[in-house]
């Protein structure tokens, strides 16, 4: 298996695609995996930031924050890792472990899904199993809440 | 970057030789680096043995699901391939097919979770455990020994 060449931070954002949307690329020494994507044209905040919990908004690899645009919360894609502005393209992350924001209330050890508030996680409940996309490793903490946590199912 | 291992994927040490979490693909499969907990169950994570995610830290695992720092049934991490001390450091596998220890009563095709009261085993799904799910059995289990395709781990 072999990497494309980046040519720039993972964080980095442009307006226009530097890549294929889609893409894939593995960092082995970290165990982090990451996704190529365009930002929706109307994301809340009018940007992705980093650990935003980002979902699906159609089949063209387009994410957006704004859970109540596009597919929702049973269509986790990842979550950012640095600022994209709305329409322009970069990196999020699906693999490996991570960070996320949350609602507050996140244990060690629970099972995540995108929550209704834009751009969180939250700890799944009964009937929600399918929309599972991280696992915590820690509580919540923070002034803005947030968890380490493994991604899953997302490549 | 593509990991080059200087050692047999089975091999462990009580130093790290590679960054935790650190992927490798090997033709069929994928390893993960990771940390056995302090106190795993019979004080070693043994081969064949389903793991779950520990407190320890990120990257640490566990074949205590239900006692001490382990974190559960809810974070399965992978299976082991090899011995691995507590707090010793090696590869357990994520992805491909893999052999693991079941209940003994795993048919062919059905979705695999960590066995909440068998530490290391693997269980059948039950209703409301679809969270849990980390492969699906590509065949019936013979005794305890099962053959499971890994999923979600990567």
């Amino acid at each position: 298996m072999y990497n494309i060449a980046l040519g720039r931070a993972l964080t980095t954002a442009t307006t226009s695609a530097v890549h294929n949307l889609g893409m894939l690329y593995f960092n082995f020494q970290t165990g982090k995996v990451y996704r190529y994507i365009e930002a929706d044209a109307a994301c809340t905040n009018d940007t992705l930031a980093v650990k935003e919990v980002v979902t699906w908004v159609d089949n063209g690899y387009e994410v957006t924050n704004d859970v109540s645009e596009g597919l929702g919360v049973t269509a986790p894609a990842g979550a950012a890792i640095g600022t994209i502005a709305e329409a322009s393209f970069g990196w999020i992350q699906v693999g490996g472990q991570g960070d996320v924001y949350t609602d507050g209330s996140v244990a060690a050890g629970e099972a995540l899904v995108p929550h209704t508030v834009d751009g969180e996680a939250d700890t799944m409940a009964a009937g929600e199993e399918m929309n599972v996309f991280a696992v915590s490793n820690e509580a919540d903490h923070g002034t803005t809440e947030e968890c380490g946590c493994i991604f899953r199912g997302l490549v | 970057m593509i990991t080059v291992i200087n050692s047999t994927i089975d091999y462990s040490a009580s130093s790290a030789a590679y960054d935790l979490g650190t992927l490798y693909f090997a033709g069929t499969k994928a390893y993960r680096y990771v940390r056995a907990a302090a106190a795993c169950t019979n004080d070693l994570l043994a081969s064949t043995e389903s793991v779950c995610g520990d407190s320890g830290g990120v990257y640490y695992v566990n074949n205590d699901f239900a006692g001490g720092t382990g974190l559960g049934v809810t974070t399965p991490m992978g299976v082991a391939i090899g011995t691995i001390a507590e707090n010793y450091y090696g590869w357990i596998q994520v992805g491909g097919v893999a052999t693991v220890i079941t209940d003994g009563e795993v048919a062919a095709a059905e979705a695999i979770v960590l066995d909440a009261s068998n530490d290391g085993d693997v269980d059948t799904m039950a209703d409301g455990e679809e969270e849990q799910v980390f492969g699906w059995a590509t065949a019936a289990d013979v005794g305890t020994v099962g053959t499971i395709m890994l999923r979600g781990l990567i």
